[in-house]
This record gives C-alpha cells, structure tokens and sequence, in this order.
C-alpha cells in the first residue's frame, strides 16, 4: 500500500511539474514568440538597460532578441530553438544621474503554445455550379462541366487577445486540368501562398474551382468526378506563436460530382 | 644661639617640566593646553611652605602650596613667568625659582572630512517594490597637528543626526568597535596618537526610494600626552553631512 501511494505521489508530482500546454505570455513565451516588456521609470530621464540571462542568472541569453535595450518598453522575441520548459530571467536596471540604480526581474519559462488552426471543408461533397456546356466540333458533342465553388474555413484557437492576427500557408489538391482560384473573407488576403488574416477570427475561404478538361461520348460516366483537398501549413500567430497541430487537423477535402450518366447509346 | 641663615645656594631645588619634547611642551605650551610644572623641594621640609605664583597668560588648577602644579594656559600667546618660592618659616629665609614659559599658538585641531553624497547600499541589487533596508555611511574625522608633536591619544564627542522620518538609526561603532547604541550621543571617544583619521560607521535603515542627509558633528576634542591635555583650537569644520541618495523608483515588469 505504501508502495502504491509513493507512485501516486510521484506521478502527481511529474504531472504538475511537466510542462503543460498553455497560451503564450511574457511570462510563459512559446517558442518563436515575441511579447512586450515595460516598466515604469522611476524618472524618465533615468538611463534602462533590459538584459535576458540563463537559468544560471549569469550568461546572457542568446536565445532572446530584445528589441529596444534602453527605452521603458521592449519586445523580446525568443527563438524558435528554445526548449519548453527551461528557464530564464528577464532584468531590467534603471540608473539614476547619481548612478543610483534600481534592479527588477521577471522569471520566464518556455511554455508549449496551444494556438492551433483548424480547417473544415463547408461540405464534404458538392456539385458543379452549372448543367454541363455541349458543343459540337467536327460533328461529336464535347462536354464542358465548367465550375465548382468549394467553400473552407480556417478557425484559429487560443490565440492571444493582446496580439490581433495570424497568418498561414494555403495549398488546394486537385487533378490535372483543373484551375483553382481562391476568394477570401473580408479580414484575410493572400500573397503567393501565405494566407494573411488582420484579425483572430476565422477566414473563409471560397475556392472556385474550373475543369478546364474536354469529355466526349466516349469518356468515363464518372471521369469529371475529382476530389479538392485544401491544407495548410505554418500556422502562426502575429507575435510569433507557431500552431500546435496536435490534433491533426490541418487538411479536409470536398469530393465534387454530378450524376455518372452514361452516354446515350442505342440499337 | 649662632643664627644660621639659609641661603639660596644651599637649598636645592630644581623645576620639572611635563613631558612632550616635541612642538610645544611646558615651555612652550599651546595656548588652552593643560601642562603641570614641579619641583623637588628642599628634602628637609620641616618648617618648610611653598608658593607658585604666574605673571599671567593662564590659570593655576587648584592648590598652590604643593611642590607641583597644573596650569591651564589661556588663548593668549605671550612670554609669562611661573615662580615658586620655598620658605622656611623659622628663619623667613626663602629661595625663588623662575620660569619663563612662551605660550604658542595652538595648531591643534579636528576635522570632519568633506561632504558627499552615495547611493543607498540597495543599488544593483534585485529590489521587490517598496523596498526597504539597512545602509550604512562612513565619516571620518581627521587630526591636524604639528608633525613633531607626538601624543598618546586624541579624544572627541559626537553626535549623528539624520533628516525625515523614514530612516531610522540601527548603530553607530567607531573604527571596528562594538555598537555604540542608537542614542545618537556619544562621548569620549579614544583614538590612539599614531592615527591620523577615526572612522565612523553609522548604519540606518529605510526604504530605498527615499533619501536622507545623515549629519555628524564632533565637539571636546582635545589631544593627550602624559598628564598634558591640549583642547581642538576649533579652527576645523565639526560638521559632515553625507546625503543617502535615493535609488530610482522602479515599477515591477509587466507583459502580456
């Protein structure tokens, strides 16, 4: 029975002291964060120098940026490489004209972010927008499908309400002969393939997707059937917070097709 | 019965100067200074009563019918004359002895170092807000005499004194001692004739974004050599005032 409880104990204690997921903060940064620092001067002609050490509270830290060294307000951005759950101390130090100094400092610890993106497809099947366009070349029926209109939404979690937006990679799947072009809600705009949203709500993502391929009598009753898979990537909040994908849903797909009628034969 | 008559040459007295061979002794004597002047009367004191007597420049301390004296020189510099006449009373024959004693200017005195200012102890150190603490000041006193003159000792009186109501005296000890107390008087202080300064520690405690002028002034100071005493002529300045400066009032961190 002893026995039993000291592995209680002990597995409690691992618990509490494990690093737990969390929102970013200046006091609990993810990797790859930046936050803001500030003081109030006891005199704002008093001279300020913000310094980031080790958990030894004596090496400097090379893992942190600090933006603006000497001014009562600072952003310091620590590096992707930073290990959740180590230590460090963040110091500032005002000197008077008389070389009086006041010292503070804030301990911080490398927390695992629990920002993450989720991406849903509006529908998991759709039809094409149109009745299918035939026309005639060189006496036999071509078949035009024309266009389908898919709709995603990308929804951001646990983002941080002192930072507004976040910004993520973009990609769609579909077969050869197929163009997809993508349309945005109001607060999201995309430059290559980085999808940049101006504020933490979720984007909609409108993809309209045109099969450009030509089908005869003699194509497959199923052949302008496709599935669009859309994914993203490289979630990441304004100040830096990588998204945590632990639950594996980054990718959702919309199978588009419309009735497989054979062609018309006859005797 | 033949009269014999005693004369000056058949008595033997001699006069004894105090110690102190260097810049003022008893024959020349720093004005205010202390010094004693003896004779070794005639070893038949029967019948025998003495009498010291000066011209001026100073004052007898006590009895003067003693075959020694103190005399307490004034402020006056200036050639006076001691004189010390041994008579014996059964034949009114007396002998005389003189001396002349030059009262110098006394170039004696203490000093308080120069005023300054420090931080409290607190700076560099990781502060929580509204910190308070111990600081502590050091002052100085300083001995001006003539280099020839060697003494055994030099003595003072002080007191500490420190502006507003934050601080509070937590002890006072000179040159390594043991804590004085936190009466903020003190008296009879002793420092050996070979030390030029006495170092005082005066430790208060407040918080450190306040500052205080910490004020320590000496008085009796006066530097001895056997049974001579000479008093501080007063020409130095008493008063040091070091300024506790206070230490930025920094807020705590705060992010987001």
């Amino acid at each position: 029975m002893k026995k039993i409880v000291l592995l209680f104990a002990a597995f409690i204690f691992a618990a509490v002291t494990a690093n737990t997921y969390a929102q970013s903060s200046g006091t609990a940064p993810a990797p790859g964060a930046t936050h803001t620092y500030s003081i109030t001067p006891g005199d704002s002609n008093n001279e300020i120098q913000w310094t980031v050490y080790n958990a030894d509270f004596s090496t400097e830290a090379t893992v942190a940026t600090v933006s603006a060294p000497n001014s009562a307000s600072t952003t310091i951005t620590w590096a992707s490489s930073v290990t959740p759950g180590d230590w460090y101390y963040v110091q500032v130090v005002e000197t008077d004209s008389e070389s009086c100094s006041n010292t503070k400092v804030l301990p911080v610890q490398i927390t695992e972010s629990n920002f993450y993106l989720e991406l849903d497809a509006a529908n998991s099947t759709a039809c094409y927008d149109n009745a299918v366009s035939v026309s005639i070349v060189d006496n036999a029926p071509v078949y035009d499908h024309g266009n389908a209109t898919l709709v995603f939404t990308v929804t951001p979690e646990n983002l941080s309400g002192n930072y507004t937006g976040y910004s993520f990679d973009l990609a769609i799947d579909v077969p050869d002969g197929f163009d997809a072009t993508p349309s945005f809600s109001s607060n999201a705009s995309m430059t290559a393939s980085t999808v940049t949203v101006t504020d933490n709500n979720a984007v909609t993502i409108t993809y309209t997707v045109d099969n450009t391929n030509s089908y005869y009598n003699d194509s497959a009753a199923n052949a302008q059937d496709y599935t669009a898979t859309v994914s993203i990537s490289n979630g990441v909040s304004i100040n830096g917070v990588s998204e945590n994908d632990t639950d594996n849903d980054n990718s959702d797909f919309t199978e588009v097709s419309r009735p497989n009628t054979s062609g018309i034969t006859t005797d | 019965m033949k009269r014999t008559f005693t004369y000056l040459l058949t008595i033997s007295v001699f006069l004894l100067i105090s110690a102190a061979a260097m810049a003022q002794d008893g024959l020349t004597p720093y004005a205010g200074s202390l010094h004693t002047y003896s004779v070794t009367p005639d070893p038949d004191s029967s019948n025998k009563t003495y009498l010291w007597e000066i011209s001026g420049g100073g004052t007898i301390n006590g009895a003067t019918d003693g075959s020694s004296i103190n005399v307490t020189w004034g402020n006056t510099p200036g050639t006076y004359t001691i004189t010390f006449t041994e008579t014996d009373e059964s034949t009114s024959c007396s002998t005389q002895r003189t001396l002349d004693v030059e009262v110098i200017a006394n170039t004696f005195f203490l000093a308080m170092a120069e005023d300054a200012e420090e931080c409290h102890d607190s700076t560099g150190a990781v502060l929580s807000a509204a910190a308070s603490g111990p600081t502590t000041v050091y002052f100085t006193v300083e001995l001006n005499k003539d280099s020839d003159w060697d003494i055994d000792s030099w003595q003072y009186d002080f007191t500490v004194n420190f502006s507003g109501s934050d601080y509070s005296l937590q002890s006072v000890s000179v040159d390594g001692g043991s804590d004085l107390g936190t009466s903020g008087s003190y008296a009879g202080q002793t420092v050996s004739g070979t030390s030029s300064t006495s170092e005082i520690a005066v430790e208060l405690s407040g918080p450190v974004a306040s500052g205080t002028d910490v004020t320590f002034t000496i008085s009796n100071g006066v530097a001895l050599s056997g049974t001579t005493s000479t008093p501080d002529n007063g020409t130095g300045d008493s008063d040091q005032v070091l300024t506790i400066n206070p230490l930025p009032n920094t807020s705590e961190i705060t992010t987001d």
